[in-house]
């Protein structure tokens, strides 16, 4: 089977309006809309625009957007896909008193209520409103708890375009400043394949976090770690202007590459500078006895790579799609540059099928022959295929 | 040169004496550059400042490094003066273990020693007393001296020098088996009768500690496998680890005997069912037997040589312990706690062999020597 699907872009909802018409003209009936986008957008009217027409709504806000062929910020993405109706289901779960296991746990289990063998497109809120980060380890340990280990489920956090001040996810029905929504496939008939690479190399000698409370990182190796960090990478000067924003200017480009339990690395990033104490606030939890290493960004052929990867993926496992969507972090295009549009075009050729995707505050997905994980600064690409 | 692309793109969009496929073509191109144009500049820019930022990192590590290798460095040279202190002070223990077990063999010794000297001493003594009767025989006239007695005491005496020249060299025997024991430099390994050994040895340790303990008595049994012939081994090496094994024996038995929970008599005991029990006298034992362990398999063999006692036994929760350096159970003073590491090294690594313990408490302990028997001799 065949599932059919079309990508449409656009500056404004009228232009949305006239990409689905347009799509639809060849008698095209999408039941289902996958949406990203901007926050500059008006996300209400764009719901209900297909809320009108009958066709299910997962979307989630951006940091730039893209569809193949186009790549943009603050528009619109969306990929429309013509699936029947008790193939899916679409669930939102707001994240209460900052208990994101719970939420996890409830998404977990209405997916095992909504199929016997669910499959998971997934997006969070990046930022809750009160601008605390998502811990998208959290939600994954939790899934991971219910649905156990072979259960697959990708996506990304929702972005705001580096506001860094909140972001949304919405269904056709609700929207959500702090929550989760989930797009759960009857793994019976759709499934789900996908892999996730960053290409951030460790450099230099295995780091220790020495002190630590939750995502603040008092000192590394015994040294005060924010000005450890700044001095490394050549910001000592930058310590002391207030002006000077950790996250866009520095660790976007040179995170922390940690090692996992599972042996698995994950990419974790100073996102501020805690005034008062002088520590690192981290986007996601470093214990005391972590080791990590400082990193130096992907290689220029990166992209050639995670093409390439593609294409050995679609040639062993003789997989075809129906459609794909790709969560590539949002520290990727400033630090890849057109890259990560040669990289997101190759993948929709490689697939030859409608692509959308956005850039993300975070992935969910698993790396090559990996274990479902949380992910940062990674292209997580996945096929949609009608069974 | 973006600026210049652009220009040469409207012109390409503006020229009209080309096919629509040629300029689609031309665009097509122009545009390929610009992207390409675009990539590079980035990766241009890319490239510097991420040199820039991982050479001061890599800069910085590299300092960090260099004082950790300075401090590294000091704290080594503190290390290796603590390893040279422990060192030497580890050779003196060694030298005085050998020392005092060259102590508790000295009293062996000495009474090993009396008996050829009594031998060349009463010897000589009696060897005089004839050389005087031939004197004075030789003092008669030539018709009243009887040659015959004369030359029977000449064959006497001949015969008593032969015994002394026979006791002196075992004393001088003893002297030299003494002297290589206290001998620090290691030795090769020379044929050695392994019988010969620990009887010397098992006699040497008895009579040393019966010198020292009046009241010390024990019971000697031994089992020697004749069939073990020459072996080769590095004898004071060897000897050095069945004395130690002996020593430790006596003292094990020695404990035992001296314990107050220990019956020192034969007694009968009532109990209130009107039978009587026994309660045997406690006998020192100490055994020391060796065997030829037939080769398995077409393999060499070995041979077996097993020290034991009746002593109390080894308690379970140190017996894991027994054969570290420096651990004792003797009170302070009377033991290094050398003894049984040495040991297990100088059966181990110097003899490739294998040194084991086994025991029951109240009952038994028994050492287990299995040597190899690696070289044609």
């Amino acid at each position: 089977m065949k599932m059919k699907a079309k990508s449409i872009k656009g500056k404004s909802t009228e232009e949305i309006l006239t990409g689905l018409e347009k799509a639809m003209a060849d008698g095209f009936k999408p039941t289902l809309a996958i949406v990203f986008i901007s926050v500059k957008q008006d996300r209400k009217s764009v719901v209900e625009l297909f809320n009108n027409r009958g066709i299910a709504v997962f979307g989630a806000t951006s940091c730039g957007e893209f569809i193949d062929g186009h790549q943009s910020e603050g528009e619109i993405a969306i990929l429309l896909l013509a699936v029947k109706r008790e193939y899916f289901a679409i669930n939102i779960q707001d994240v209460e008193n900052d208990n994101i296991n719970s939420a996890s746990s409830l998404i977990a289990k209405t997916a095992l209520s909504n199929f016997k063998n669910p499959t998971l497109l997934l997006s969070s809120c990046g930022i809750f409103s009160n601008g605390q980060f998502f811990d998208g380890e959290k939600l994954v340990k939790a899934m991971v708890k219910e649905l156990g280990e072979d259960t697959v489920f990708f996506g990304g956090m929702a972005g705001d375009d580096w506001g860094l001040k909140n972001s949304y996810v919405f269904t056709h029905q609700q929207e959500s400043n702090n929550g989760i929504v989930s797009l759960v496939f009857d793994g019976d008939k759709i499934s789900l394949q996908g892999m996730a690479i960053h290409g951030w190399k460790p450099l230099g000698i295995t780091r220790t976090i020495t002190k630590s409370e939750g995502n603040k990182v008092y000192s590394v190796d015994g040294k005060p770690a924010a000005q450890m960090y700044l001095k490394y990478l050549g910001m000592s000067e930058k310590s002391i202007d207030d002006k000077f924003n950790v996250f866009r200017e520095l660790s976007i480009d040179f995170p922390f590459i940690a090692k996992r339990k599972d042996g698995e690395t994950i990419l974790k990033s100073p996102k501020s500078i805690d005034e008062k104490s002088n520590a690192l606030i981290m986007d996601v939890e470093m214990e005391e006895g972590d080791e990590f290493h400082f990193t130096t960004p992907p290689d220029f052929e990166i992209s050639e790579e995670i093409i390439s990867e593609a294409k050995t993926f679609k040639n062993n496992t003789r997989s075809e799609a129906d459609a794909l969507l790709i969560f590539s972090c949002a520290g990727r295009p400033p630090v890849l540059g057109p890259l990560t549009v040669k990289e997101n075009e190759g993948l929709a050729a490689v697939w030859q099928v409608p692509m959308a995707g956005f850039y993300t505050y975070g992935e969910f997905g698993r790396i090559k022959e990996g274990k479902q994980n949380f992910h940062s600064g990674v292209c997580c690409w996945v096929t949609l295929k009608e069974k | 040169m973006n600026q210049s692309l652009q220009l040469i793109i409207d012109f390409l969009n503006q020229i009209e004496n080309v096919s629509v496929e040629e300029k689609d073509a031309l665009i097509k191109a122009a545009k390929k550059i610009k992207s390409d144009l675009e990539i590079s500049e980035f990766k241009l820019e890319r490239t510097e400042k991420v040199k820039r930022t991982t050479s001061i990192l890599l800069e910085e590590t590299i300092e960090e490094l260099e004082q950790k290798r300075k401090a590294i460095e000091e704290t080594n040279l503190a290390l290796q003066q603590s390893l040279d202190n422990l060192k030497a002070t580890q050779s003196q223990l060694i030298q005085s273990e050998k020392m005092a077990s060259l102590g508790e063999l000295t009293a062996g010794i000495a009474h090993e020693i009396q008996n050829p000297l009594n031998f060349v001493n009463n010897f000589s003594e009696v060897s005089n007393e004839m050389i005087q009767e031939i004197k004075e025989e030789r003092k008669k006239k030539r018709e009243e001296r009887d040659e015959v007695l004369e030359n029977e005491l000449l064959e006497d005496i001949s015969n008593n020098l032969e015994k002394i020249t026979h006791h002196g060299k075992r004393a001088d025997a003893i002297v030299k088996g003494m002297l290589q024991h206290s001998r620090s430099s290691s030795a090769e390994k020379e044929p050695t009768n392994i019988n010969k050994l620990a009887d010397e040895y098992l006699r040497l340790a008895y009579h040393g500690l019966r010198a020292k303990d009046k009241n010390f008595n024990a019971t000697l049994e031994t089992d020697y496998d004749d069939s073990i012939g020459m072996i080769s081994v590095i004898p004071q090496d060897m000897g050095r680890v069945i004395l130690n094994l002996i020593t430790n024996a006596f003292y094990a038995v020695n404990e035992k005997k001296n314990s107050p929970l220990t019956p020192n008599t034969s007694t009968s005991l009532s109990t209130k069912g009107g039978t009587t029990q026994s309660e045997t006298k406690y006998e020192p034992i100490v055994t020391v037997r060796t065997k030829l362990i037939s080769p398995p398999r077409g393999g060499k063999g070995g041979i077996l040589i097993s020290v034991s006692d009746n002593g109390n036994g080894i308690p379970r929760h140190i017996i894991d312990k027994i054969f570290q350096p420096f651990f004792t159970t003797k009170p302070t003073g009377q033991g290094t706690g050398l003894g049984l590491s040495m040991s297990y090294d100088i059966v181990t690594k110097g003899h490739g062999g294998e040194l084991s313990v086994g025991t029951k408490n109240s009952k038994y302990t028994e050492f287990k020597i299995i040597l190899p028997i690696h070289q044609d001799i």
